[in-house]
């Protein structure tokens, strides 16, 4: 569990998954920093809030909604940008305050569907910040 | 205060990138950060002036973003190579924005930087 | 060690598909030549950068301040051989895991690319 004197680092992921390699890249180094202690905090962000998808069936890659998941269950903070989802057709709703998400039956559980400014949030307040898919 | 540079490597409009990269850097000067923004490679189209996306193809100006950057105090800077090689002169180019040589650049990033993000 | 002496570089890109890696070769020799620690790592594509007989401007030689390290499982899915290999990079496993401490306990930056 995050507790707050873990150092932090935070994740931006641009591309989608399987096009590219990026978000196996990403999952790999969030895995790895979760393993050794570090909280972390992902944002999916462009085409990479398409890693947030339900329901992926790769046939000969890593699955990376089941990836992201995991990171999930190890701690891992996971939100993704509501424009660029909205923008994809993930948006359902209004955002919720309760559950602090964009409603949306088309992303995983694993992954909170916000504003760009908790990603903001997260350059702010996070030791390091790596990027994956920008380039 | 944290230092960011926020680096475009694509060229307007092609990508949603530059236009995604440089609503993190306004974003991010709105929350209190000092932020940079580096046009590296084709990122350097990005600072011809004129643009007018809105009309013609239906798309936000990222030549708006980047005067709205530049007047929140935030800096925009372009390598001087990546001009250079895409034949961009400092007449062409939207007002405010800085043109470096690599070297300055990388010192910048070396001594005055906290944190990266590049599109 | 003194965070501020060192900055630690990712690199998932192959070299010569874009100006970046030429970049990426000038921060960490205008790094090394101001006296700071360069620690890079190669992971995906990046993995290429480690081949012999790149051109001279994509080419980062390990020396006393840049080390580099490249990860096994990538190089060797691409058919890049220990053999390939400059003799001063190092081919690792668990590069992830090693990148990512050398990132948040050594690092004053972190570039990634």
């Amino acid at each position: 569990m995050v507790t707050d004197d873990k150092k932090k680092l935070a994740i931006m992921l641009f591309s989608g998954p399987y096009g590219k390699q990026d978000a196996d890249y990403m999952c790999r180094i969030a895995e790895s920093a979760l393993n050794r202690g570090y909280a972390v905090k992902i944002f999916l962000y462009g085409d990479g809030v398409h890693a947030q998808m339900n329901g992926q069936t790769p046939k000969s890659f890593l699955n990376i909604g089941d990836y992201l998941s995991e990171l999930a269950d190890m701690g891992a903070e996971i939100k993704s940008c509501s424009r660029c989802s909205g923008a994809r057709g993930y948006v359902e709703g209004e955002f919720d305050e309760g559950l602090d998400r964009y409603p949306s039956s088309k992303a995983i559980d694993a992954v909170k569907i916000h504003t760009l400014y908790s990603f903001i949030d997260m350059i702010k307040d996070c030791d390091k910040i790596m990027t994956f898919g920008g380039v | 205060m944290v230092n960011l540079v926020v680096e475009i490597t694509h060229p307007p409009y092609g990508h949603e990138n530059t236009f995604a990269g440089l609503y993190v850097a306004l974003t991010s000067l709105a929350k209190g950060m000092n932020v940079t923004v580096i046009f590296h490679g084709d990122g350097a189209y990005t600072s011809l002036r004129g643009q007018s996306p809105e009309k013609k193809i239906n798309v936000l100006s990222t030549e708006r973003q980047i005067e709205d950057i530049l007047a929140l105090g935030g800096r925009v800077i372009a390598y001087r190579d990546a001009l250079v090689h895409r034949g961009i002169l400092k007449e062409e180019m939207i007002e405010g924005i800085e043109i470096l040589d690599s070297p300055e650049i990388y010192d910048l990033m070396l001594e005055n930087t906290d944190k990266v993000i590049v599109f | 060690m003194d965070m501020n002496e060192s900055i630690c570089i990712l690199i998932t890109k192959p070299p010569h598909t874009t100006e970046g890696g030429k970049r990426v070769c000038g921060i960490a020799r205008r790094a090394r030549d101001k006296g700071m620690k360069v620690s890079i790592y190669l992971i995906g594509d990046g993995v290429l950068f480690a081949k012999k007989n790149l051109e001279s401007n994509r080419v980062i030689s390990p020396d006393e301040s840049i080390s580099i390290k490249v990860g096994m499982n990538d190089m060797l899915a691409r058919g890049i051989t220990p053999e390939m290999l400059d003799y001063r990079i190092e081919a690792v496993d668990d590069i992830e895991g090693i990148f990512v401490e050398d990132a948040m306990e050594n690092s004053k930056l972190v570039f990634t690319w």
